[in-house]
């Protein structure tokens, strides 16, 4: 994920609403797919897209760019997708919930479809990290930042997370050629 | 450790890998295990796939939000603060400060061509009775990035032995945006007791000026510095290149030329073998980097063998503009710098080395009677056991240290050369790398003892067999589980393996520093030699492997290059690695700092 200019940083955290409207109109698709990641349901992920970039906007001016714009902003995303969690008064963990509605995506290759299948049904404590590194690029070093883990921990979950997928998908394919 | 939690580890390895997250000598183990572990091999290619699969995911549609999100935050806003970023015209005030050059050397063919050895000796010699120096230069560099042009920067040198070191580098760049662009500003400090430096951290440089990291300094500080620490050193080959000229066989002594109105040698040598030198301006902020081919041109005084200049370039264009160019604009030798400019501040994160000064009973056994004339510096203790003496004479120094023997066997320094100091003692030698001087371990009944200095090999192996402990041989077993073996084969053993040949040619300076055969398992016998330069390896040498075992070529998802080598053979650039099959022999080479024909040319002698 690309950086933003650190004027326009600069400019919303002093209160400039047009710099503000162009770090959501560049980030609002990453906050959205981060949320939906985590929630696996969509009205629940445009909530959480609203409510992450009002809490960012009332937070910027504590933004001293201690860490990056975007891992700051993940940040916030993920505590608003907990609180909404905890607002809906389910105590189940997130990991538990039953697959959401799945979006239709354009380009059907299988192989597509089974990954986000069996991404859908990984315990979120494997899901989030293999997330953030390999759909959004994030650095090993920023997930432990933003979930509070060692970096040893991190290099782990996600190599976790990839194996479970492959023994998944590896398991599709059995299943597959046995039907035919 | 058993195999399975051997290979869990190394999986995590492989996924890291992926991410680019592993460092140089992991990855370099890892290779090691894939080479034997078929199994690891096929999970490296199933994470390949998933990590493929996850990446090529299709964007999810995305609801456009920005409508209410920016209505809900006009709403609690509070009063509105403009600021106008000022970003001044320093473009002016930055061209003001560019000098003139010193011109281009012209060459002046001389019957006074010194020896490449002749020239090493002198700088040897000059290293000894070196006791201050201070110099500025002049550092032009191009291809950073593709929006700048070229940086330019000013740089100070000040130096006395054996330890007080100051560098200042001042970023002349006129930059696109100022403003936008990290100032290339770096201080470093060094002396007996501290260390320390100011640097500017950002995005690598080809992210820039995009990336926001906001532009912002960094200071680190090492204090109670152990002496010659190998983790805070100072950059000296900028004074004298003596790691540059003793460690590099074989350097080409183009002629004696005129550079700045004085007499110098004009020395020619690749970037692998003159990174102390090029890296040397360079302790810290943003650089451009260099490939192991790139040619440096080195000019040094004849009178006092300082380096007058010196140029980088790329092998493709060695005619056009260099990468980087540095030349001296003054340089003299102070007799006595003013204390302070060596008084290093204690500022931002701060790293106890944990030495405290001790006189140490001179006696003592692992004490070498010998220290290759170097006066004795200064002693002490650190607090885990280790007891340190330490001895110098002007920039050379020699350091000793003794602790107590490790009962893990991990400790060992296992890819070190074996070498037998008398019938009762054998030593393990490394030579100098990016990050270590020349190092030789003992490892003794009651004591682990090591040297780490910057003399030349042959010295410092007859200051180890001048001290009274007696190195014992680490054992020759390296690994055993589950009927799978690894052995570490002495040099004289390597006869007696009939699948294995011996290298007919390898290039100059290059020797045999470690082989293990492994056996058992599902690759059966292999066997892994490791060849390095002997002052000084700054790349990872040459490795040979050898297996009547493997029947068919490793599957590779990389480009491979059919190559003739008197039998078929393919070439892996991502790997650097040529591979072929001698009958029924599978052979590899594998030389990330060499080109194809030399690799090629060790292959043919491997008969």
């Amino acid at each position: 994920m690309q950086e933003p200019e650190p004027q326009i940083v600069a400019a919303a955290r002093s209160g400039d609403l047009a710099a503000f409207e162009d770090l959501v109109r560049r980030y609002q698709a990453d906050v959205w797919r981060l949320s939906f990641h985590l929630l696996r349901n969509e009205s629940e992920a445009d909530d959480v897209t609203q409510e992450a970039f009002v809490r960012a906007f009332r937070f910027l001016r504590r933004y001293r760019g201690e860490s990056k714009f975007t891992t700051w902003l993940f940040t916030i995303t993920r505590n608003c997708a907990f609180d909404e969690v905890r607002k809906a008064g389910r105590r189940r963990k997130l990991a538990e919930r039953a697959g959401g509605e799945v979006r239709l995506i354009s380009g059907d290759h299988s192989l597509r479809i089974e990954v986000r299948e069996a991404l859908a049904d990984l315990p979120l404590e494997l899901r989030e990290p293999v997330v953030l590194i390999d759909m959004f690029g994030t650095s090993y070093r920023e997930v432990a930042t933003m979930l509070r883990l060692p970096v040893g921990t991190v290099k782990s979950r996600v190599h976790r997370a990839r194996a479970t997928l492959a023994g998944a998908l590896l398991a599709h394919e059995e299943q597959e050629s046995n039907e035919s | 450790m058993r195999a399975e939690r051997v290979c869990e580890h190394i999986r995590e390895d492989i996924s890291a890998r992926l991410d680019e997250e592993l460092d140089v000598p992991a990855c370099a183990a890892l290779d090691e295990h894939l080479s034997n572990c078929a199994e690891c091999r096929a999970h490296e290619r199933e994470l390949k796939a998933v990590r493929r699969a996850l990446r090529a995911q299709p964007a999810e549609s995305v609801p456009d939000l920005s409508g209410p999100i920016l209505e809900r935050v006009a709403r609690e806003r509070g009063p509105v603060l403009r600021t106008q970023l000022k970003i001044g015209a320093i473009a002016a005030a930055a061209a003001a400060l560019l000098v003139a050059g010193i011109g281009l050397p012209w060459t002046n063919p001389s019957p006074d061509i010194a020896a490449a050895d002749d020239i090493a000796a002198h700088v040897r010699a000059a290293a000894r009775s070196l006791t201050s120096y201070r110099a500025t230069y002049r550092i032009t560099e191009r291809g950073w990035n593709p929006k700048v042009d070229v940086r330019r920067f000013s740089a100070e040198v000040r130096f006395e032995a054996p330890e007080k070191f100051r560098l200042d580098i001042t970023d002349e760049t006129l930059y696109p945006r100022p403003g936008l662009w990290p100032e290339n500003d770096v201080e470093l400090i060094a002396n007996e007791r501290r260390y320390w430096i100011k640097e500017p951290v950002s995005c690598p440089s080809q992210s820039l000026p995009s990336c926001a990291l906001p532009l912002e300094v960094e200071q680190r500080t090492v204090i109670r510095r152990q002496p010659f620490d190998g983790s805070a050193r100072v950059p000296t080959d900028i004074i004298l290149p003596l790691e540059t000229l003793t460690s590099s066989s074989g350097f080409k002594v183009l002629g004696l030329e005129e550079i700045a109105g004085r007499s110098a040698y004009h020395v020619e040598l690749a970037y692998r073998q003159a990174v102390p030198l090029v890296t040397s301006l360079q302790p810290g902020g943003s650089w451009r980097d260099f490939g192991p081919f790139d040619r440096v041109d080195l000019w040094i005084d004849r009178d006092t063998w300082f380096p007058l200049a010196f140029e980088v370039r790329s092998p493709a264009q060695p005619h056009g503009e260099p990468l980087l160019s540095v030349k001296a604009t003054s340089f003299s030798k102070p007799e006595a710098p003013h204390a302070r400019v060596f008084r290093a501040p204690v500022t931002g994160s701060v790293r106890d080395g944990g030495f405290a000064a001790e006189a140490l009973p001179p006696g003592a056994s692992w004490v070498p009677e010998l220290s290759a004339g170097l006066d004795h510096y200064r002693s002490g203790v650190v607090g885990g056991g280790q007891a340190i003496r330490s001895y110098a004479d002007g920039m050379t120094w020699l350091k000793v240290v003794r602790e107590r023997p490790s009962g893990n066997s991990f400790a060992y320094r296992r890819t070190a050369e074996r070498v037998l100091l008398s019938a009762d003692s054998v030593a393990y030698y490394e030579p100098a790398g990016v990050s270590s001087k020349r190092r030789v371990d003992l490892y003794g009944k009651n004591a682990h003892v090591y040297l780490e200095s910057n003399l030349a090999r042959a010295r410092l192996l007859s200051v180890a067999r001048s001290i009274a402990v007696d190195g014992r041989p680490i054992p020759s077993e390296v690994y055993n589980e589950d009927g799978f073996v690894i052995m570490r084969v002495p040099a004289r053993g390597l006869e007696r393996i009939d699948y294995a040949s011996d290298p007919s040619y390898l290039p100059a300076g290059y020797e045999l520093s470690a082989a293990f055969q492994s056996q058992g398992g599902r690759s059966n016998r292999t066997l892994t030699a490791y060849y390095r330069r002997l002052e000084a390896e700054y790349g990872f040498g040459i490795r040979i492997t050898q297996s009547p075992s493997v029947t068919l070529l490793p599957p590779a998802p990389e480009e491979l290059v059919p190559v003739d080598i008197g039998r078929d053979g393919r070439w892996s650039r991502a790997r650097a690695e040529l591979e072929w099959f001698d009958g029924s022999i599978y052979r590899a080479i594998r030389a990330p700092s060499l080109d194809l024909a030399t690799v090629l040319r060790i292959g043919r002698g491997l008969r």
